[in-house]
């Protein structure tokens, strides 16, 4: 039931074809009625058609009735997304392994400073001591991590807000929150930054994930309030709501499954606007000195001079990094975009 | 009716809910104005000068207010068009600060916003028509990692390469030597100082249009309507320009309208790496200051602008598609 | 194929674009002229003016965005602060003829730009202003910090100022002096509160005066009646642009920029190589403050302890590449004023890194070492210190980072937390810190710089920050800086400044650890002179410097 909302509307289930063992999807519209009862009518040879009613004395035939692609099949089907799922598990392999990959521990600055890439720092050593082969490997934890949680944060508040009020909508309810996300989307971003980091006594990424979702979420709860709003008043709503489910039974249990694409692609460019936001934040000043992280990198070798000390591998790796994790990010929802947007699909093989 | 009203009710509401958290929010970072201030007169590494703080102090004058009072106080002043002097450029009114940096930030950002937006939808509407073609993928493919990079990061290389290394342009300010005026020599210097920082945000600012619009657009080309048009016989690139285009380009415009609010703010760092004479540097400036007044007129006016443009985006959206009215 | 050649040509268009484009950076450059002989053409520095927004002219020096503060009006006196001798500006000399009683001599023969005579009204003046408009007293003349409040101001003739206060206010002196910058009576009387007024055609007595500002770039020239004229060899001074330490340095690569005083990671490899100097003496010392109403950094023993325990080498080699050297405990400037240090301590100015005598001095005083290799306080009671720094300055990072790992090799648990700079100094204000970095002043005025420091009087009171941040609280003390701010004689200033040593070196209430700088950066290709390791003198002043800049042909 769930996958067939994009595809072809499916038509009355064709009488002839008993019960027994058919495939229940719907395309079986496309499998010309064949079996029993119909003898004026020559059997279907074709490759596309199974009868499984046992008729004696008639042919075989076979009703070959196409399943609609799983979801991976569907991601792994476009080019762009694999590419995507290839670099981020590159990454996440990184992110998994990184002690193994490097003699060296990213906290250690006892080397000596402003050395050029050799046998023993691969990519040299920073200005202030520490290996930065070292140091990138394990930003990449704190990126994704960043990327998840942050994603997360901001997909279940927006998920909340922006489902109950787009149900809701025409109620005080739907007035409230409405207001809340104009509000949160016109609040002014770096002020409420400064202030919120100044407060903290502790740097790190709880902060960052708070500060993230805090000021990310709005614009989703915008999009799903209106998603909501078009599948509200689909047929099985109504049937559910008749049914006497209670309204957050009926947003989470019954509409939101159907919004899965949606909301997993929503999910994955909270992901990538979470980390792209974590490096702004760093280079800012207001990330966490004593963790590693790419935005920290960044922020390290332009205030340390990395520009004009000619320390290119400081500053461009880093940099060169948080773009491909992100770009990698964009290629997986390329695909995800598939998952919801049928029209797309015909296209990308 | 009751849409518009109810619309200009909500918006007036926001404003003012928008208007008492701009006052209330620079007053809860902690830091003293004139401490900050003397501070920078000072340098980081001077010592503290109790005398010259309490003297900076007095001449800014807002110490001991009750919140309340203070707050009531903004108000009128607000109501009677008092924006207050910024303590960055005491005796300055904010209204000629603001004044100064406006202008820029319009050119640069705005400028390069309308360029963005038009590059591309033109780059996504030929991206979907053509689709899966190599210019399509090429496109897709390189809109998507060059939108990915760092605005800040990108700009250091291109200010390296581009205005020290080669020398073709120049790397700090909004213009140079030339004297502001509408001679063609001072707009030529604000146009060789501009095309850093503009090129910095091209680089990453086109991405959002041209995949928003290729996908809407790929959305409308599948429609019944463009195959009823094509097995008609109308030739191709009037239904994808006149129809398919026309109906994708909705959802675009509004994203561009509400993107004008990211004007104010989103380029501050791209601003401060050029020495650019922008709202979002001033910005940057007045929040590390704690230059109250300031910061409250400028967010002020990044959320009016913000407010009106959605306010109006709603508006149109009832006029142009009669299904949004009819919802209610 | 067609594609092809339509790519080349596009490619061919852009290159020959390009090399077009070189003349974008220059656009409507005109020529500096020429200077006479013996003259320098012009020196460009960067913008005096911190604000984004360049277009606002105001020259007075009282706003807290003037487009420059340096060239235009002066002070009284200027004092060397290695030396400590006061060089004369506008006045020639000064004397406390009583504690409560200020005699200052003026200079003759000073004009001002629109050919008014400098005499004592201005300087009267512009001391009467500061008390009608408290918001324009920046030395603090009529305030009761540091010194009781003026009384009256008289001029006896038209080249002596005779300053009357009601108590002593002998530690004022050097603000008075060197702050307060002089403006014209003839022009400033009218126009109400001074610090309102936007001053867009100064009448100055500076070695400089305006030719032209178009909304950026500010042009200087040079003032042919200066009093000081003969020894001002620049023509011109054009200040532009705001640069970060990136682009700071880059500029000074490029020969865009003669000087530069912004903090420029790491010279020796950033622009020292490319024909530019730099020179970074002294200013002041960095120290670690601990909060003496706390229990552990309270006390004394843990005091000495943590300043044999921290490696001071290790900390400026981190903080400051290397260029700064570890700051001596007496708090003067060595070796610059190696002769000043009181003769109970010489040979003995630096607090060596010996964690053996450290764990000896924690021992014994009975911090006892846990099984888990950290110390407990005498009374039993765990040690988790927390040392503050701000975020951002990384060089304060990087010190708080050597001290951390100091104190922890000796057995004490500490960590570094970072914080919003503003945090930190409402710490400091209010007492909540175990351990933060501070600056102490290496001026002249020391019963101020370094008695100030320890004085009950200045401890802050969590609204406005004052010079004790540490809480020392001791009566005697107390006493010490009293007389010492009342002495008028400088033959006693040696003995009062060698108590307040012994306090500094037995009783440690603040750490030192590295000198900073007061950093000066410039090129010697258009002017020669400048304050170097050979030829050293306070960079802290461009006034004085730039009367000792010559052409570089003049170089003997």
């Amino acid at each position: 039931m769930t996958e067939n909302e994009t595809s072809a509307p499916a038509g009355p289930p064709p009488a002839q074809l008993a019960p027994v063992g058919t495939a229940a999807e719907a395309d079986a519209t496309n499998a010309p009625p064949g079996g029993a009862g119909s003898g004026q009518r020559p059997p279907a040879e074709d490759r596309w058609s199974r009868a499984t009613k046992h008729v004696e004395g008639a042919p075989e035939v076979h009703v070959h009735v196409p399943r609609p692609p799983r979801w991976y099949a569907v991601l792994w089907s476009s080019k762009k997304a694999r590419i995507g799922i290839v670099m981020l598990a590159f990454f996440v392999f990184i992110a998994i392994f990184a002690p193994m990959l490097t003699p060296h521990d990213p906290n250690d600055s006892s080397f000596v400073p402003v050395q050029d890439p050799s046998g023993e720092h691969w990519l040299g050593t920073n200005t202030l001591g520490f290996d930065i082969y070292t140091q990138l490997l394990f930003g990449t934890r704190l990126s994704l991590a960043i990327g998840v949680l942050g994603g997360l944060g901001v997909t279940l508040i927006a998920l909340l807000i922006g489902m109950v009020s787009g149900y809701a909508e025409g109620t005080w309810l739907d007035d409230g929150l409405s207001f809340l996300t104009n509000l949160a989307l016109v609040v002014p971003v770096l002020p409420l930054m400064m202030v919120i980091v100044a407060y903290s006594e502790t740097r790190g990424l709880g902060l960052l994930v708070f500060v993230v979702a805090i000021t990310g979420w709005a614009g989703h709860a915008r999009t799903k309030r209106a998603q909501i709003i078009t599948l509200r008043s689909r047929e099985f709503v109504t049937a559910a709501r008749f049914g006497g489910d209670g309204m957050l039974r009926i947003v989470f249990r019954e509409i939101m499954p159907n919004m899965t694409s949606l909301v997993v692609s929503g999910f994955i460019a909270a992901s990538t606007a979470a980390i792209a936001a974590e490096a702004g934040l760093s280079f800012m000043g207001f990330g966490d000195p004593n963790t590693v992280s790419w935005g920290q990198m960044l922020f390290q070798a332009n205030a340390n001079g990395a520009l004009v000390q000619g320390l290119w591998v400081w500053l461009l790796v880093p940099g060169v990094f948080l773009a491909l994790i992100t770009t990698s990010l964009s290629f997986v929802n390329f695909g995800v975009d598939l998952l919801s947007n049928a029209q797309l699909r015909e296209e990308e093989n | 009716m009751r849409y518009y009203a109810r619309k200009t009710g909500y918006f007036l509401l926001t404003l003012w809910a928008a208007v008492t958290l701009n006052f209330l929010i620079p007053r809860l970072q902690p830091g003293d104005p004139a401490e900050v201030m003397v501070r920078q007169l000072t340098g980081r590494d001077g010592e503290i000068d109790p005398t010259q703080i309490e003297a900076v102090r007095a001449m800014l004058g807002y110490a001991d207010e009750n919140v309340f009072v203070a707050y009531w106080k903004y108000l009128q002043q607000l109501a009677q068009g008092d924006l207050g002097v910024s303590f960055t450029y005491y005796p300055f009114t904010v209204g000629e600060v603001i004044g100064q940096a406006l202008p820029w930030t319009l050119g640069l950002i705005g400028v390069t916003q309308i360029l963005a937006f038009l590059l591309g939808t033109f780059l996504g509407t030929y991206a979907a028509w053509r689709r899966n073609s190599r210019f399509d993928s090429f496109i897709s493919v390189g809109s998507t990692f060059l939108g990915n990079l760092q605005s800040f990061w990108i700009g250091m290389i291109i200010l390296f390469v581009l205005a020290y290394e080669l020398g073709w342009f120049p790397a700090v300010g909004g213009y140079g030597y030339t004297t502001p005026g509408w001679n063609w020599l001072f707009v030529a210097d604000v146009l060789s100082h501009a095309f850093l920082p503009a090129l910095t945000l091209m680089v990453t600012a086109p991405i959002g249009f041209i995949l928003g619009m290729r996908n809407t657009m790929v959305q409308e080309l599948g429609g019944d309507y463009i195959r009823l048009a094509q097995a008609a016989g109308l030739p191709d690139r009037k239904v994808a320009l006149g129809y398919a285009a026309r109906n994708a380009l909705l959802p675009t415009v509004t994203s561009f309208a509400l993107s004008l609010g990211v004007l104010m703010s989103g380029s501050i760092l791209v601003e401060q790496l050029f020495d650019y004479p922008g709202m979002g540097r001033l910005m940057g400036e007045a929040t590390s200051n704690r230059d109250f007044p300031l910061m409250q007129a400028i967010l002020l006016t990044t959320i009016t602008i913000v407010l009106t443009a959605s306010f109006v985006v709603d508006l149109l959206y009832g006029v142009i598609d009669p299904r949004a009215r009819k919802s209610r | 194929m067609r594609r092809r050649r339509a790519r080349l040509r596009a490619a061919a268009a852009l290159l020959t674009a390009g090399l077009g484009l070189s003349a974008c950076a220059t656009i409507g450059i005109t020529d500096v002229p020429e200077a006479p002989e013996g003259m320098i053409d012009v020196l460009r520095l960067p913008a005096e003016a911190t604000g984004a927004v360049q277009g606002l002219i105001n020259y007075n020096w009282l706003s807290t965005n003037p487009i420059t503060s340096t060239w235009l009006y002066e002070p009284l006196m200027i004092r060397d602060e290695f030396t400590c001798e006061a060089i004369g500006w506008l006045a020639t000399g000064y004397e406390w003829e009583s504690p409560t009683r200020l005699r200052i001599d003026l200079r003759e023969g000073v004009q001002w730009t629109d050919g008014e005579d400098f005499t004592s009204e201005d300087v009267a003046f512009n001391f009467l202003m500061a008390k009608e408009y408290p918001a324009a007293d920046r030395g603090g003349l009529w305030s009761d910090l540091f010194g009781a409040p003026a009384e009256s101001v008289e001029t006896p003739d038209e080249h002596t100022v005779i300053v009357t206060f009601t108590g002593s206010a002998v530690a004022k002196t050097d603000k008075i002096l060197n702050e307060i910058k002089i403006v014209p009576e003839h022009v400033w009387a009218d126009v109400g509160d001074p610090t309102q007024y936007v001053d867009t055609d100064p009448v100055s007595t500076g070695p400089f005066v305006h030719e032209s500002y178009n909304g950026r770039q500010l042009t200087l020239e040079r003032n042919e009646s200066y009093w000081n004229a003969e020894n001002v060899k620049v023509e011109r001074l054009i200040l532009e642009g705001q640069y970060d330490a990136n682009s700071g340095a880059l500029a000074m690569r490029n020969g865009a920029l003669d000087l530069y005083t912004g903090d420029i990671p790491n010279p020796e490899r950033s622009v020292s190589r490319s024909g530019v100097e730099y020179y970074y003496p002294p200013g002041g010392t960095t120290v670690l403050a601990m909060n003496m109403t706390r229990p552990v950094t309270g006390d004394l023993a843990f005091r000495q302890a943590t300043a044999y325990a921290i490696d001071k080498e290790a900390l400026a080699l981190r903080a400051s590449f290397g260029i700064m050297d570890v700051g001596s405990q007496t708090m003067l400037k060595l070796p610059i004023q190696q002769d000043q240090v009181p003769e109970q301590w010489r040979g003995e100015e630096f607090i060596p890194h010996d964690p053996a005598t450290a764990n000896q001095i924690l021992d014994e005083a009975g911090y006892a070492m846990g099984e888990d290799g950290w110390r407990t306080a005498p009374d039993g009671s765990p040690i988790a210190l927390v040392f503050s720094v701000q975020a951002g300055w990384m060089d304060y990072i990087a010190m708080a980072d050597v001290v951390v790992r100091s104190l922890q090799a000796v057995g004490i648990d500490a960590k570094v937390v970072t914080t919003d700079p503003n945090a930190v100094d409402s710490m400091k204000k209010s007492g909540e810190y175990d351990m933060v970095l501070d600056s102490i002043g290496g001026g002249c005025q020391r019963s101020r710089d370094l008695g100030g420091r320890l004085t009950t009087s200045q401890i802050p009171d969590g609204d406005t920050i004052l010079l004790n941040i540490a809480r020392y609280d001791d009566p005697e003390v107390d006493q010490l800086v009293e007389d010492w701010s009342a002495s008028t004689d400088p033959a006693q200033e040696a003995g009062y400044l060698s108590e307040i040593v012994d306090v500094y070196m037995e009783q440690m209430p603040y750490i030192a650890l590295q000198y900073s700088p007061v950093r000066l950066i410039y090129r010697e290709d258009n002017a020669v002179g400048w304050p170097s390791e050979d030829d050293p003198y306070p960079t802290n002043n461009m006034l004085r410097v730039i009367t000792t800049l010559r052409p570089p042909e003049d170089a003997a």
